[in-house]
C-alpha cells in the first residue's frame, strides 16, 4: 500500500462524510431539504454541482481512454453531445419543470398525465438504468484505487461505496451538492494541470497533436466507426440532460428558474474547458509515449505518473477520480431512491407517509440501492463506457418524446405518454440485444419511433384534462405555488 | 387544443442554433483534410462544447 496517497484520500473521505453528517441536520425533518435541497441552491454553486454530477468517472478515467482508442473526431462528438444538451435543457425543459415545482422526474409525468401505468412505468425505467450507470462509476472507482493505492478492486469498490452511500443516505441532496463543489473543482484542478504539465513540455497543443497524429493517424481521423455510430453517440448525449434524473434534480434544486438557467451553461463551460483541453493533451500523449498500453481506462493514471510524480498529487488524483465517481454516483443513488420512496412507496403504498418516515425509509433504500451496485460492480461488465451510454439511450428513447412534447404539446396526452415510453424502451431494448447494428446507432432509430407513436396515439385519443393544459400553461411564465 | 405553447424567442433561436450548428458540423464528417492533424468534424466538435452554452447565455432570458 502507498501510505502518503492512502492518507490524502483518507483525509478526502472524511470530509465528504463530515458533510454528510453536517447536512444531516438540515434534512432529517423535511422531504423538500432531503430531495431539492430545499430549492435554496445558487447560480455559482450549481454549476459546478452539475458539472460535477455530469462528469463522472468515465469523464475523467473514461473520455481520455475513448480519444486514445477511437480518436478525437469520436470522443467529442459523444461528448459535445453532453455539452450541447445542457443548452437545449435549459431551452426546452428547465424554466417550466422548476416553476411547477416538482422534485422528481416521474412527479412530472404524474402531474402531467395522471396515470398509474405511468406512474408505474417510469421509476421502473429510472431505477433500472441509473443502478446501471452506478455500476460502472464503482468499476472506475476500482481501477483507480488498485493502480495507485496499490489495494485490491474488491476493497476500492467497498470502501467507495459505503462513503458515498453514507454522506447521501444521512444528507440527501445538501451532502450531495456541497460535496459535489469540492470534488467539481478537485477533478478540473487535476485534469488542467495535468494538461498544462503536457503542453509545457511540448511546447504547446499543436506539437502534442502533430506528434500524437504522426504516430497513429487514425487519431486525428473519422475511422474509428461507422458514420452512423459517431451520429449514435453524440444524439444520445444530445438529449441526456433532458431526462436524466441526476442532472435533472439539479434544476429542481436551484433559486428559480434564472438560476437554473444560467447554472445549467456555466456547468457546460467548465466541463468544455475540462473535456477538450484533458483529451488534447492526455490521449493525445498516450499516442506518444504509451501507444502499447492494453488497458486504456489506464492512460489518464499513467500520465499523471509521468508529469506529477510528487505522491501527495497522486493522491489528490485518486482523489479526483474517486471525486468524478462520487459526485455522479451520489447524485444517480439518489435518483434512484427518490424513484423508490417518493414515486413508487408513496404513489402506490402509503400517500399520507409522514416526512420522518419517508426519510427513514429513504435511508434503507439508498443502502439498498448502493449494496446491489456494489454487486454488480465486483463482477463488472467489460464495455462499461459504452454500457451506461445505452443506459442512457434507454432512457432518452423512451421518456425524452413524455417529457419535451408534455410541456411543449399541449395536445399530449397519458395515452401517447404509455404508448411511448413503451416502445421506446422496449424497441431501443430489442435493437441493442438482438440486432447488429453499430455501437450506439440504436437510437437513430428508436427515438423516432418513439417520437412518432407519442404524436399519433395522442392525436387518436381524447385530449388532456383541460385544468391540466393551463397547469403547464402557467408553469411556462410563473411559479406554481407549493 | 391542438398547439404549442409559445416559446421565447431566445430559447427557441437556441434551439434552432444547436439543431443546424450540428447539422453543419457532421456535414464535414466526410472531410479528409487535417488541421495539426485533426479532421475538421474534431475541431467543429470541439467548438461546439464552447459555442453551445456562450449562444444560450447570450441569446436566452
Amino acid at each position: 500500500m502507498r501510505t502518503v496517497e492512502f492518507v490524502v484520500t483518507v483525509l478526502y473521505i472524511v470530509l465528504c462524510v463530515g458533510i454528510g453528517i453536517w447536512a444531516n441536520k438540515r434534512v432529517s425533518n423535511s422531504t423538500d431539504d432531503y430531495w431539492v435541497a430545499g430549492r435554496k441552491v445558487g447560480t455559482f454553486v450549481n454549476a459546478w454541482a452539475l458539472m460535477a454530477a455530469l462528469a463522472s468517472g468515465g469523464s475523467v478515467l473514461g473520455v481520455n481512454a475513448l480519444g486514445f482508442r477511437m480518436g478525437i473526431p469520436y470522443v467529442f462528438a459523444m461528448f459535445a453531445g453532453a455539452a450541447a444538451g445542457f443548452p437545449l435543457a435549459a431551452a426546452l425543459v428547465a424554466k417550466p419543470l422548476r416553476n411547477l415545482r416538482i422534485r422528481t422526474v416521474p412527479e412530472f409525468f404524474k402531474l402531467r398525465y395522471r396515470s398509474p401505468w405511468v406512474d408505474f412505468l417510469v421509476p421502473l425505467i429510472v431505477v433500472i438504468t441509473m443502478e446501471v450507470y452506478v455500476v460502472a462509476q464503482l468499476k472506475a472507482a476500482g481501477v483507480t484505487a488498485v493502480y495507485l493505492l496499490g489495494i485490491d478492486y474488491n476493497t476500492a469498490v467497498i470502501i467507495t461505496s459505503v462513503v458515498f452511500i453514507l454522506y447521501v443516505s444521512i444528507g440527501g441532496m445538501w451532502a450531495i451538492t456541497l460535496t459535489d463543489v469540492i470534488q467539481g473543482v478537485l477533478m478540473v484542478f487535476m485534469v488542467l494541470l495535468t494538461a498544462l504539465m503536457v503542453f509545457s513540455d511540448f511546447g504547446g497543443i499543436t506539437p502534442v497533436l502533430v506528434q500524437a497524429t504522426t504516430a497513429n493517424p487514425a487519431y486525428g481521423a473519422v475511422r474509428a466507426m461507422p458514420i452512423s455510430s459517431y451520429l449514435g453517440a453524440f444524439v444520445v448525449w444530445f438529449i441526456a440532460a433532458c431526462v436524466i434524473p441526476h442532472l435533472v434534480m439539479r434544476v429542481f434544486s436551484t433559486r428559480d428558474a434564472r438560476t437554473a438557467r444560467l447554472s445549467l451553461n456555466y456547468a457546460v463551460l467548465i466541463y468544455a474547458f475540462m473535456i477538450v483541453f484533458g483529451v488534447l493533451a492526455i490521449s493525445s500523449v498516450g499516442h506518444v509515449y504509451f501507444a502499447d498500453l492494453k488497458d486504456a481506462d489506464m492512460l489518464f493514471l499513467k500520465v499523471i505518473e509521468r508529469y506529477l510524480p510528487n505522491r501527495i498529487v497522486n493522491g489528490l488524483a485518486v482523489s479526483a477520480v474517486m471525486a468524478a465517481v462520487m459526485s455522479t454516483t451520489d447524485a444517480l443513488i439518489l435518483a434512484v431512491t427518490s424513484a423508490v420512496v417518493n414515486d413508487l412507496y408513496v404513489r402506490f403504498v402509503d400517500p399520507a407517509a409522514p416526512a420522518n418516515k419517508v426519510y427513514r425509509l429513504s435511508v434503507a433504500v439508498t443502502w439498498i440501492a448502493g449494496l446491489l451496485a456494489v454487486f454488480f460492480a465486483l463482477n463488472p461488465p467489460k464495455l462499461l463506457t459504452m454500457l451506461y451510454t445505452a443506459a442512457v439511450g434507454l432512457i432518452g428513447s423512451s421518456l425524452l418524446p413524455s417529457v419535451v412534447l408534455g410541456i411543449w404539446w399541449k395536445r399530449a396526452n397519458a395515452q401517447g405518454a404509455f404508448a411511448s415510453i413503451l416502445v421506446g424502451a422496449f424497441l431501443y431494448g430489442y435493437l441493442v440485444w438482438f440486432t447488429k447494428l453499430p455501437a450506439l446507432s440504436h437510437i437513430l432509430i428508436s427515438l423516432p419511433v418513439s417520437f412518432a407513436v407519442f404524436y399519433l396515439v395522442s392525436s387518436m385519443t381524447q385530449e388532456p384534462p383541460r385544468d391540466v393544459v393551463e397547469l403547464v400553461a402557467r408553469a411556462h411564465s410563473q411559479e406554481i405555488a407549493g | 387544443m391542438g398547439g404549442f405553447f409559445r416559446m421565447d424567442r431566445g430559447d427557441l433561436a437556441t434551439v434552432v442554433f444547436l439543431v443546424a450548428y450540428a447539422a453543419l458540423a457532421f456535414s464535414l464528417i466526410g472531410s479528409e483534410s487535417r488541421w495539426a492533424g485533426v479532421s475538421p468534424f474534431g475541431w467543429a466538435m470541439a467548438a461546439f462544447m464552447f459555442l453551445a452554452p456562450l449562444v444560450h447565455l447570450l441569446l436566452g432570458r
